[in-house]
């Protein structure tokens, strides 16, 4: 379902703008150890929820 | 006339019956016919695609072929009413006995004409791959012994039922219950006619497979056996009917007594197999509950192991030396959890030995063993002395036997099944280190640094290697590897792969598929944190264990990955080719970075791993087909999950059976977990 959800946030905003934030999420959660979460990619992307539902 | 006598004459007729060589025949048709139509499992080892299929199909079609004959045999001499005549003059249990003795020499020597006449084709098809021992010994183990049980069966109901019709129909309730019967889906053990083979590993051995089905024919050449002795007794005399019959022929009175004693070894030896442990079904909740974990007052402060394998054996024995600090300033009741096959033999703390109980409580694949941590000031150290044969968790069984263990040509061991785990809380910047002995033919590969050989014994065969992880776990891997170093993106990999794979790794690319999806994955999230001493290792591993994993600086990919046919066939979607890159991937997602949150459960690390698999697929390979093979199969997916009447109506969950709750929740995991109802 992840992998649809981020497919689905691609369309809306183009994979390259979900490229970077994943490249941003990745770089703040590998070098503090922490943790992402669906509600971070969300920031990230600027996006909500309701958009990308998919049901 | 003796047993021997008989043999000999009937053996010689059935020989000379035109209807015995056309079974023979038949018999080695049913063995060619996936080779000769190109039947293949999809993404699987040329092992699985000849000898694993020929075998299969053998051992059924043969099985059934050679009942039609056992029946036929048996059946003549009432059917033509000279079993009067016959018996007049001759001992029936005796002529009997020789008659099915003559059937099971046919059936050898239907296998042994299978076997040479396919050698010349399974040469050439396999290749480097052939393996005379394996070949000859899979034949005998899988397609042989199906026909000989088959025959065994057939015979005892005849002599009980005396009707050949009937004697087929029983024959064929029993084998088609237990082969597609979903009860025994996952039961290695009581497929007597058609084997469960997934799997056959054509660079790291098939010793579990091979133990599994030994087993498993000694317990059903008992069963069977003590069946066929036992139905001797039914054997119809002085024209009177099955039960008049039993009486006469109990004047053979150690007959029922060695049928009794031949059925109960195989029943004893069923219910007291080594293989598995006693572990409950999984409950998914317990697993991958997030509740907070109990602080134990105990912090580890690093561990020091020394391990030495005898993987012929599929044993180990070893020490595993925790130094610990217990900041509770009291006694701490403590555990280890250990694999079930081991045994814990020895507990010292700062060198004195202390009490410990043995729970023998399985779940999850290990058991815990008790004792108690004394209050001290400054750190302690906890000497665990352990050793024994490996024992696989039931939740592998049907589908991931010989993925983890210990084999005489591969060991994959991590957690609890290298050495004890102690509940602990952690301190930082701890080691897990020590020594690994292994046969020499073995080459260890463990999270961490590069293993070096320590010491050579060439006395006992063995090598002394080092093991050195930052973090409170060792994961195992280690077979005939062949060790290349890669750089890609600035990033220093070790790749390993099977000495016997050699020749077709050179051929593929695959260090350069790798370089390829290393150096795409750094431009697109970054480097990966590896240094030259702790550097990314890409080990090749068997094809029992699925598509892989990652764990530390270790991701480990099934055999088939690099078969030829795999890494070319881009027709077969997600492919073995993007399992490469799919693990490779975890290194960034599920390693250095970890995608969860207890709020939406289904945002995995294997989510955003899969969706940049599918990044890295359409950059290479074009849009369209990332497409077909990734989104259109996760929607799929996904909407096959939202519309199932339990996903949206889980109330009835309740009134389900247990195992059909645990197959729906394992399939809604899987899709969240991979968008796919299957394992990526």
């Amino acid at each position: 379902m992840t992998a649809l959800m981020i497919y689905n946030a691609g369309r809306l905003i183009g994979m390259d703008n979900v490229t970077e934030a994943l490249s941003e999420l990745y770089e703040t959660a590998s070098s503090n150890q922490t943790d992402v979460t669906f509600q971070d990619f969300l920031d990230k992307t600027g996006l909500d929820r309701e958009e990308i539902a998919i049901d | 006339m003796s047993i021997l006598s008989f043999y000999r004459v009937e053996l010689g007729r059935l020989l000379r019956a035109k209807m015995t060589w056309l079974i023979i025949a038949l018999t080695l048709a049913a063995a060619a016919a996936p080779i000769v139509t190109g039947f293949e499992y999809s993404s699987s080892t040329q092992f699985m695609n000849f000898m694993g299929v020929a075998n299969l199909s053998g051992g059924a079609g043969g099985g059934i072929l050679f009942v039609l004959l056992t029946l036929y045999e048996l059946s003549k001499m009432y059917e033509k009413h000279v079993d009067t005549i016959v018996e007049a003059v001759s001992d029936p249990a005796r002529l009997y006995c020789a008659r099915v003795l003559a059937l099971l020499t046919a059936a050898v020597l239907a296998v042994a004409l299978t076997v040479i006449c396919l050698l010349p084709y399974g040469l050439v098809k396999l290749g480097y791959v052939f393996e005379a021992g394996f070949y000859f010994s899979s034949f005998a183990l899988f397609m042989l012994c199906s026909i000989l049980l088959s025959i065994l069966l057939s015979a005892a109901l005849y002599a009980l039922t005396r009707r050949a019709s009937v004697s087929f129909i029983i024959f064929l309730l029993l084998a088609l219950a237990i082969t597609i019967s979903e009860k025994f889906s996952d039961e290695h053990l009581v497929k007597w006619l058609m084997p469960q083979i997934r799997f056959l590993s054509d660079d790291f051995g098939n010793s579990m497979v091979i133990w599994l089905y030994s087993y498993s024919r000694f317990i059903w050449f008992f069963i069977f056996g003590g069946l066929l002795v036992l139905s001797l007794l039914g054997i119809r005399r002085y024209g009177k009917g099955l039960l008049g019959s039993f009486r006469v022929n109990l004047k053979h009175a150690m007959l029922p007594v060695i049928a009794i004693l031949l059925m109960g070894a195989g029943v004893y030896a069923y219910a007291h197999q080594p293989f598995y442990d006693n572990s409950p079904p999984i409950d998914y909740d317990t697993l991958y509950s997030t509740d907070e974990e109990e602080p134990t007052d105990l912090f580890l402060l690093g561990t020091e192991l020394d391990i030495e394998i005898e993987a012929a054996r599929g044993s180990l024995r070893g020490t595993a030396v925790n130094t610990v600090e217990n900041r509770a300033g009291r006694p701490v009741l403590s555990a280890v959890a250990v694999n079930t096959g081991y045994t814990v033999e020895e507990i010292l703390i700062d060198g004195l030995p202390v009490p410990f109980v043995d729970l023998q409580n399985d779940t999850h694949g290990k058991k815990e063993v008790e004792f108690t941590v004394p209050a001290a000031d400054g750190a302690q150290t906890i000497a665990i002395t352990y050793g024994g044969k490996y024992k696989m968790w039931t939740l592998l069984k049907g589908w991931g036997e010989g993925s983890e263990g210990i084999f005489p040509r591969y060991v994959s061991l991590g957690g609890s099944s290298l050495y004890p785990r102690i509940y602990v809380d952690m301190a930082e910047d701890i080691h897990t280190k020590g020594r690994l002995t292994l046969p020499e033919g073995l080459t260890p590969v463990t999270s961490g640094e590069i293993n070096t050989v320590l010491s050579t014994d060439d006395r006992a065969g063995t090598k002394t290697w080092s093991m050195d992880n930052e973090g409170a776990s060792m994961v195992l891997e280690a077979a005939d590897y062949v060790q290349r170093s890669l750089t890609a993106a600035g990033l220093n990999i070790e790749f390993y792969y099977n000495r016997k794979h050699e020749a077709v790794m050179e051929e593929i690319g695959a260090a350069e598929l790798m370089e390829d999806v290393i150096s795409f994955c750094t431009e697109l999230y970054g480097p990966l944190p590896f240094s030259e001493d702790i550097p990314l290792k890409l080990i090749q591993s068997t094809a029992y264990g699925g598509g892989g994993y990652a764990s530390f600086n270790l991701s480990v990919m099934n055999e088939s990955t690099f078969s030829p046919e795999n890494l070319g066939d881009l027709e077969i979607g997600a492919s073995s080719q993007e399992v490469l890159a799919h693990e490779i991937i975890h290194q960034w997602w599920g390693l250095f970075a970890h995608c969860i949150d207890l709020e939406d459960t289904w945002w995995t690390d294997e989510g955003v791993t899969t969706f940049t698999t599918y990044l890295f697929v359409r950059d290479r390979y074009g849009e369209d087909y990332a497409n077909q093979h990734y989104v259109e199969k996760w929607e799929a997916a996904v909407a096959g999950m939202l519309e199932n009447f339990y996903y949206r109506n889980p109330q009835y969950l309740d009134i389900l059976p247990e195992q059909y709750v645990a197959a729906l929740e394992e399939r809604d995991w899987s899709v969240q977990m991979y968008d796919s109802p299957d394992d990526l």
